[in-house]
């Protein structure tokens, strides 16, 4: 999965750990049901344009979460007219997500415990 | 989602992620346009912003594809293809595997037959036979075991008094008959049944109604007949016509009332029964002189009972052994006086309650361990094919070993290569387990007649036939395959994918070796067996049998069907005699009351003046009562003293010869036994009698191959029986006579049957029917072996062969001899010889052990069986080398040096 993160002076792109792009269309999907276009512009949006989602990773992502049955999908006619596919999160994403970000954010704690200044 | 439902979706899934990918970049463009970029460039941006979609879409459609199915199939489809590529081999493999399958369901099936054939009864789980020990006195009529046999009396007897332990309870007793339905008259096998037998067994009429208690109150009061399903078929042509039709059993009139179920032929699985009449009308056509019904020491009839709901036969017995005990001892006085030796022997008595599931258990007594014998057999087989398909497939592997290689080397775990060798193993396994399953089913019914004398009883057991050929199929696969599982998966890259490829696999090698050397030992094995069983059949068809049984027609014959009483029987037996004589190239006719060599016996009690049995001797020596020309029709010699007299008939004094081993065993030799007197019965009231006058060689004369017997010959006339076999003596082809035989008969009365119409010489082959068949399966299966060992023999030398081309080259081209390379290159095939010989030899000693009660005047360790068992095997590997050694052989020294 290509997610990168672009850091202000261009330098090359880092690709972030896997999981990282699962965790965050889950979290947007639970906040509300969208589809895969709109996805992308949501993460992009959120991340203040610090994270570029290359727009196709994002469905293999998808599929194998389907799969996996932590998201659902409906199609149906969008508000422009456009028949687009809607993912919605089910209760086994949430259950899924909620694991994710645990662990997530006790790794982060325990990277800045690391990379903080010594304790004087 | 379920993997199921994945597979039902994939289509649509896969369908579904492209329309959604368009959707998107074509959003996408949109959003570009209205925030002003121009079209075209608006579609470029948007695709590369997308990233590489097919290989997104690729990407995408990998979660709905690789589930573990979609692997397999692929497996399946490359194996296949891989297989169809070298026919030889899978031909090979199949057929191997085929023939050991196909072998071991047939034999299976017999087993599931014996084993498992039970009454067409209802709930046969809790019905019992009665079987009873201790010593008898009077007169009994058997057809196998004697101790399952009882009075009338004592069974009225235990009917009344054995309630609590039984809901009910029947007796059966066959009997010879002839029925006469117009114009019509056979001989068959009927049945005289108690009022409860067929509720006891819970049978229901197939037609009309089935005897009931009513039937069975008075004597001689209800001449009502059941006809057997089979005999309604035939006989009468299955018409409805037949209820309340009139029919003469026995010369009597009988009222037949119903038919029985189908496949219901009585107790007895080896001789059905196609007539049932009410016990209670024996004494109106009783078998033997005088009506036994009710006749405490006459034991004749089979005990049929079913157990109270809740009661094991265990506790059955358990409870009636008291009752059992009290009946016999109120029996003892109505014998008159005893010895006391007699009264203690008679006392010590048991009653045992059985399973009665299968009937009488003579069948499976007799052919069980026959069966045993041939599933051990055919397991011998199935195991050369396995370990047959083992090698092929080993050797197949090392072929392959490149193949492998560059799998292992492409990333394919070990599993996958597992399994990989798993799925080819298995394909084979399928297709020869089916084949192998087809042949059994094919060869199950000829081979349950010919041996058991059973039509097999279909349906169920099929089921569970092909449930066993599945399982066998699939162990035999695994089995198959685990060798090569562990030995070829474990490639080591670097040799293997070096150009010479040759020994990738060092392992097998040895193993091959191991393999072959124990295919062949269990060949040699199979052979032993095979030619003693052969041998024992031979000496059973050559054997001495005391009597000259060529040019020899035979048939029975019963005068009541012709309505001729006992009285004047004799006379009728004579007047038939008589007129067959007359008819061209008839040298001379005899007859006897017990057919020869026909697995009859007739023995009663007798007394010997001033002969003092000794405790538990057997006093009840065979009888026959035969004509005066009987000795000489059959050419058994005189040793001593005279032959009957047309005198004789006449019985003014009571005379009889006897037989060496009579004479031998209560006179000590054939000369004392001349003059001295006997009688039939005993106890008080007996008075020798009868006189013994001549004393003839033994003649073998209740089956072939058993010893013979003490044997009493009496004048016919003097102890007359309404029925006899009559043995025409021809100097023409006996064939020929038939129809002769059948006009002279008819000529005297055409009321009398002709049964069995055969030359003496085809009734002892079907007497022999069994040994021989044995005989033949035995043959087949060590020459099966043989071929599969040859077999395997063959592809392993083929491929070892190839294998030291270069080597052969070499050593050629330096200037060895092709005589040495030979030799050399035969080293391996001698050593496998080797090992097998020194293993086979003191397994197959071992083993011949259990063929001992199948052997007749062999011994199991009959060096000749096992010379000629060595000479086959090794012809066989000498054939089986030949070819490959050659070819490797006689290689040309260039080629095989650039075949790199």
């Amino acid at each position: 999965m290509s997610l990168r993160s672009k850091t202000k002076s261009d330098s090359p792109a880092r690709d972030l750990f896997p999981g990282a792009l699962e965790m965050m269309i889950l979290q947007t999907l639970e906040w509300q049901p969208m589809h895969g276009y709109a996805l992308v512009q949501h993460i992009q949006q959120r991340s203040q344009d610090l994270l570029q989602v290359e727009e196709g990773s994002l469905y293999p992502a998808l599929q194998r979460m389907l799969k996996e049955s932590l998201v659902k999908a409906e199609w149906k006619i969008s508000a422009t007219n456009r028949r687009v596919r809607i993912y919605k999160i089910t209760p086994a994403g949430v259950k899924h997500l909620r694991r994710e970000v645990t662990r997530f954010e006790r790794m982060l704690e325990g990277i800045s415990l690391v990379l903080a200044p010594a304790k004087t | 989602m379920n993997p199921l439902q994945r597979l039902w979706k994939r289509r649509a899934m896969m369908d579904d992620l492209s329309d959604e990918i368009e959707q998107h970049i074509s959003e996408k463009i949109e959003a570009l346009v209205a925030a002003g970029m121009p079209r075209k460039e608006a579609e470029h941006a948007a695709r590369r912003a997308f990233g590489n979609s097919t290989l997104l879409e690729e990407r995408g459609r990998e979660f709905w594809m690789w589930s573990w199915i979609e692997n397999l199939w692929a497996d399946l489809k490359f194996t296949a293809r891989q297989l169809r590529k070298s026919p030889g081999f899978t031909v090979t493999a199949v057929m191997t595997l085929a023939l050991g399958i196909g072998a071991t369901t047939a034999i299976f099936s017999l087993f599931l037959q014996v084993l498992l054939h039970s009454l067409p009864i209802q709930d046969p789980q809790s019905v019992v036979l009665l079987r009873q020990t201790g010593a008898s006195t009077g007169s009994m009529s058997n057809y196998g075991d004697g101790t399952y046999y009882f009075s009338v009396p004592m069974f009225r007897d235990l009917q009344r008094e054995a309630g609590n332990a039984l809901q009910s309870m029947a007796g059966s007793g066959p009997f010879p008959g002839t029925m006469r339905s117009g114009e019509t008259t056979v001989n068959l096998e009927g049945d005289f049944v108690t009022g409860d037998f067929f509720g006891t067994l819970g049978l229901r009429p197939a037609l009309g109604r089935l005897i009931e208690p009513a039937d069975d109150r008075v004597a001689g009061s209800n001449p009502v007949a059941v006809l057997s399903y089979s005999e309604w078929q035939q006989g009468f042509g299955g018409s409805r016509a037949v209820l309340n039709k009139t029919i003469d059993i026995n010369a009597h009139p009988f009222t037949v009332v119903g038919v029985a179920p189908p496949g219901f032929t009585g107790l007895d699985p080896r001789m059905p029964n196609q007539i049932f009449v009410p016990m209670t009308m024996e004494p109106v056509i009783p078998t033997h002189d005088r009506s036994w019904l009710l006749r405490h020491d006459a034991i004749w009839i089979n005990i049929v009972a079913r157990l109270q709901p809740g009661m094991t036969a265990k506790r059955a017995e358990v409870e009636l052994n008291p009752l059992w005990y009290a009946l016999r001892k109120n029996e003892l006085p109505l014998f008159g006086h005893m010895s006391p030796a007699f009264s203690r022997a008679f006392m010590t008595t048991h009653l045992f309650v059985e399973r009665g599931m299968q009937g009488l258990p003579f069948m499976a007594r007799q052919l069980g361990p026959k069966v045993e014998l041939l599933m051990a057999m055919a397991l011998l087989v199935l195991l050369i094919a396995c370990v047959n398909l083992g090698n092929l497939l080993l050797v197949r592997g090392t072929i392959r070993a490149k193949e492998i290689g560059v799998r292992a080397a492409l990333g394919a775990s070990r599993g996958r290569l597992i399994a990989w060798v798993l799925i080819e193993g298995s394909v084979i396994a399928a297709l020869g387990g089916a084949i192998g399953i087809g042949l059994g089913l094919l060869v199950e019914r000829p081979l349950t007649f010919g041996l058991l004398r059973l039509t097999p009883v279909a349906s169920s057991l099929g089921m569970h036939l092909l449930v066993f050929g599945v399982a066998l199929l699939l162990l035999t696969g695994f089995l198959s395959c685990l060798p090569s599982m562990f030995l070829t998966t474990r490639p080591d890259l670097t040799r293997v994918l070096h150009e010479s490829a040759a020994q990738a696999s060092k392992g097998g090698g040895h193993l091959r070796l191991v393999f072959t050397a124990v295919q062949i030992t269990l060949s040699f094995v199979l052979l032993v067996g095979a030619c003693l069983l052969a041998r024992s059949l031979y000496n059973l068809r050559n054997i001495d049998l005391g009597l000259k049984t060529d040019h020899l027609v035979k048939f029975e014959t019963d005068v009541r069907g012709a309505g001729i009483t006992l009285e004047q029987t004799p006379a009728m037996m004579e007047q038939i005699a008589a007129e067959i004589r007359r008819e061209p190239g008839i040298t001379s006719v005899g007859y006897s009351s017990v057919g020869i060599l026909s697995g009859d016996r007739t023995g009663s009690n007798i007394t010997i003046a001033g002969y003092k049995p000794s405790d538990g001797e057997d006093m009840e020596p065979d009888n026959n009562s035969v004509s005066a020309n009987f000795f000489s029709t059959f050419g058994i010699p005189l040793m001593t003293g005279r032959v009957f007299t047309a005198d004789d008939e006449l019985a003014v004094h009571k005379v009889a010869v006897v037989n060496d081993v009579f004479a031998t065993h209560y006179f000590g030799g054939a000369q004392k036994a001349i003059g001295q007197m006997f009688c039939f019965g005993s106890g008080d009231r007996s008075l020798p009698d009868t006189m013994i006058v001549g004393v003839v060689r033994n003649a073998e004369s209740v089956s072939v191959g058993q010893k013979p017997l003490s044997m009493i010959y009496l004048p016919f006339g003097q102890r007359k029986r309404q029925y006899a076999t009559f043995y025409v003596r021809t100097a023409l082809p006996p064939k020929q006579v038939f129809e002769e035989v059948r006009r002279a008969v008819r000529a005297v009365n055409v009321g009398l049957p002709i049964d069995d119409l055969n030359t003496f010489a085809d009734q002892i082959n079907g007497g022999i029917a069994t040994p021989r068949l044995l005989a033949m399966l035995s043959v087949s299966f060590g020459f099966l072996a043989i071929l599969l060992a040859g077999i395997g023999m063959y592809g392993v030398l083929a491929y070892s062969m190839t294998q030291r081309t270069r080597e052969i080259g070499i050593r050629i081209a330096l200037g060895a001899s092709r005589l040495r390379v030979t030799k050399l290159v035969v080293q391996q095939v001698v050593l496998s010889g080797l090992i097998a010989a020194a293993c086979g030899a003191p397994i197959s000693l071992l083993l011949t052990r259990y063929l001992r009660d199948e052997l007749f005047h062999v011994t199991y360790h009959d060096p000749w069986s096992f010379s000629v068992a060595g000479v086959v095997t090794f012809l066989a590997i000498a054939v089986a080398a030949y070819f490959p050694v050659r070819r490797a052989v006689t290689v040309d020294p260039v080629r095989a040096l650039r075949a790199e």
